[in-house]
């Protein structure tokens, strides 16, 4: 194998690293709603630390694709792959922090009075967007189109469960007369939570469509 | 070890000194025979020596008889070999170089290995034979007597395979490229050859004439058969004409006539040197990068 | 490619076009295809594709070679270019080679004329130092030579040399320009102002051009050829091919799989 398929290798390789930190963070995100480890503290500065560690990636892949883009002048497939491990590791970087935001606005929360209905969406919500990052990332990664079709379709879900929690929220909004400032801080949050989490699937839509393009040449953003 | 290399080192400064000696000995016949023309012949060479006709039997008699100086030049000699020479080359150089640029063109055609094949035969025929030839063809049939043109046409076989060949191998060297340029213009393929390669093959051109020309003008074999000599400056090439080498075999066998061979053998080797050095000249001058 | 193609638009239409060395070996196969007017098309492929001996057959280049025969038609403004004069056609058919080739026994202004000369075609002075200047003015090279026009045998650099032998095919205002890997003996920095130069004459001339140079032909050319072992694999405009191309053998050569 020549240094420029092994450069390619690389970069596709620190892609998916990239993908595996995410899933750790939206794994660390659902222990926090879960309740798994009741050491919140540990969960948010292994969320921070793990963001770091992101940030540093980003800028080590931006810098093999250039350095890729000067030596070997990529052409055709070669460089919408590159193209679209470009756009897919800012993709990764904005879930990334995405999460951060999720955790914060998290821990502003006091999780005593966090409804169960609420949380069992939001977990699902998460569950299910961390499935589709998955699945765009498998599409990138085996240039599966079927896969990355299937998650732009399922976009559909995330934007039903979306919905769901808007209504329960405006449920809230409506029936309660607020009791607390903690009561109105929390929906407050649980709105922006909601918010995130759907930003989330969004990203991973356009790493599917990033992966389409890489496989197909058509670039099929802003037309859904 | 180091006697090893000693004794290579000797070896390599032996051979160096037995390639000078060799060179030396192979110089040494040129040099002693310019030595010898220029020593014997020097002092008779001057302004009557260009002007005036070869003397005959008679006036050298007489003149020893009296104690007088042998008056008399080869001026026949110089016209005659001019004539001869001149029109040889007139004939020879259109033909040969009409021959030159066919071969040089169709190289892989059977009709050319045929025809390059007798242009080497040509030029390994003896020149005596040229003379008989012409002999027979021009003396008896066409002008009915000896004649300087029959002595140029013999010249002119002769030099034939040699125009030919320069002809052939300057334009081989002229790159493709400027035969496609020229086409790629629309030039026709008459005018591509005219005005583009022979004018680049020039140089080459122009000494293979050179050296065409210095390779016959010492011919004496043919020259006899033919031309036969004049005592007078004869302008009718349909007439026997003097030329240079004859008049040497001339004066060599006329016992009072002999001392002149000297002068006119160092004036034909200066002309043969001095073509041959032009031709050397100009190829450089004109040398295409 | 677009549906606004009519005859107007198209320098040359390549029909059917087979070209062979002996009697089986084919160089060329059965090409289609249409030139577009004042565009550089750009032909490519690996070493042997056919790329140069397609190039040489437009403007009739390859009857140097009496053993190649070529089938099929070349049709430029309705003229099938194989049924007149082949001098007329490389009138109007201008090439310039790879290396570098003016006359070495002419000056620049005669190099430069010289297709007006070689053809017998008279010119007046003022007509001829007219086409002179424009000319060299159009390659760039008149502030250069303009104080040497007459002398004979100026040292002129590579990309000099080339530029003149431009100037010498326009000079003829031909209606298509070829090219045959123009570049390829040139410096970086002559290369660059040639392929410059190229986009500039497309104003002015359909120009074609056979390069090794992926590079070149992503920089200059709106359309390219894909050729391969004698075949015309893809023909497509050049952001089109380059960045997502239709055949895999073209994507092959694009990443460098065979070259």
């Amino acid at each position: 194998m020549n240094a420029k398929n092994k450069e390619f290798e690389n970069i596709t390789n620190d892609v998916n690293m990239v993908s595996e930190i995410i899933f750790q963070q939206m794994n660390l995100i659902d222990d926090y709603l879960s309740n798994v480890n009741n050491s919140d503290s540990e969960t948010v500065n292994e969320l921070l630390s793990n963001e770091s560690k992101i940030d540093d990636y980003e800028k080590l892949i931006y810098d093999k694709i250039v350095n890729c883009i000067v030596l070997y002048n990529p052409l055709a497939g070669e460089l919408r792959q590159l193209m679209a491990s470009l756009r897919i590791t800012t993709n990764l970087e904005r879930i990334g922090d995405l999460c951060i935001n999720i955790i914060e606005s998290l821990e502003s929360t006091n999780k005593k009075i966090i409804g169960e209905k609420i949380k069992t969406l939001f977990v699902d919500m998460l569950k299910f967007a961390t499935l589709m990052v998955r699945n765009s990332m498998s599409s990138f990664i085996c240039c599966d189109m079927d896969l990355a079709e299937k998650v732009l379709n399922d976009d559909d879900v995330i934007d039903n469960l979306n919905e769901k929690i808007n209504n329960l929220l405006s449920e809230f909004k409506h029936n309660e007369a607020y009791s607390s400032k903690e009561e109105l801080t929390n929906l407050l949050s649980f709105n922006y939570i909601n918010m995130n989490i759907e930003r989330i699937a969004d990203n991973a839509t356009n790493i599917a469509e990033a992966s389409i393009y890489m496989m197909q040449g058509e670039d099929i953003r802003h037309t859904n | 070890m180091m006697n090893k290399m000693k004794y290579r080192r000797y070896k390599d400064k032996a051979f160096l000194y037995l390639m000078f000696l060799i060179t030396i000995i192979a110089i040494t016949p040129l040099a002693s025979i310019i030595f010898e023309l220029v020593a014997k012949g020097f002092n008779q060479l001057n302004i009557s020596f260009f002007t005036e006709v070869a003397p005959t039997t008679l006036d050298s008699m007489l003149a020893k008889s009296t104690g007088n100086p042998v008056k008399g030049g080869i001026a026949n000699g110089i016209v005659g070999t001019l004539q001869i020479v001149g029109i040889a080359s007139l004939m020879a150089i259109p033909l040969g170089g009409f021959v030159g640029i066919y071969l040089a063109e169709n190289p892989n055609k059977k009709f050319s290995t045929l025809v390059s094949f007798s242009t080497d035969l040509l030029a390994g025929i003896p020149s005596i034979v040229y003379g008989i030839i012409a002999y027979a063809w021009i003396v008896i049939k066409i002008t009915d007597g000896y004649s300087g043109f029959a002595g140029s046409v013999a010249l002119s076989i002769m030099m034939l395979p040699l125009v030919i060949r320069s002809t052939e191998e300057s334009i081989k060297m002229i790159p493709a490229s400027l035969k496609e340029a020229s086409l790629a213009l629309g030039t026709s393929y008459r005018k591509t050859i005219l005005r583009v390669i022979l004018p680049s093959a020039m140089s080459g051109l122009f000494t293979g004439i050179l050296l065409s020309i210095s390779r016959v003008i010492g011919e004496t074999a043919p020259l006899i058969l033919t031309a036969l000599g004049s005592q007078v400056i004869n302008l009718d090439i349909t007439k026997p004409t003097s030329a240079i080498p004859l008049l040497i075999w001339e004066f060599y066998n006329d016992p009072y006539l002999i001392n002149m061979i000297w002068s006119s053998s160092l004036f034909l080797m200066l002309l043969v040197l001095i073509f041959n050095i032009s031709a050397k000249q100009i190829s450089k001058r004109w040398a295409i990068q | 490619m677009g549906n606004t193609i009519n005859n107007n638009n198209i320098a040359l239409h390549i029909e059917d076009l087979s070209i062979a060395y002996t009697k089986d070996k084919y160089a060329v196969k059965g090409i289609n295809a249409d030139i577009y007017k004042n565009t550089i098309t750009a032909i490519m492929g690996p070493s042997g594709c056919g790329k140069s001996t397609l190039l040489r057959a437009i403007n009739r280049m390859h009857e140097l070679y009496p053993e190649i025969k070529v089938t099929g038609n070349i049709l430029m403004k309705d003229q099938n270019i194989f049924k007149i004069n082949a001098m007329e056609v490389r009138q109007k058919i201008g090439m310039v080679f790879q290396r570098p080739n003016p006359f070495p026994s002419m000056s620049i202004y005669e190099n430069v004329l010289a297709g007006y000369s070689l053809n017998g075609i008279k010119l007046k002075k003022e007509e001829k130092d007219r086409i002179v200047q424009e000319v060299l003015e159009d390659v760039g090279l008149w502030e250069e030579v303009k104080d040497t026009l007459h002398k004979k045998r100026t040292a002129l650099s590579g990309g000099q040399q080339q530029r003149l032998c431009i100037a010498r095919s326009i000079a003829m205002k031909p209606d298509i320009l070829l090219l045959d890997e123009p570049t390829s003996a040139l410096d970086p920095i002559s290369t660059s102002k040639i392929e410059e130069l190229l986009m500039k004459l497309k104003d002015k001339f359909t120009i074609v051009i056979v390069t090794h140079n992926m590079s070149q032909a992503a920089r200059i050319s709106e359309y390219s050829m894909f050729m391969y072992l004698g075949d015309l694999i893809e023909y497509d405009l050049t952001k089109k091919m380059f960045t997502n191309p239709n055949d895999k053998r073209t994507e092959q050569y694009l990443t460098g799989k065979f070259g």
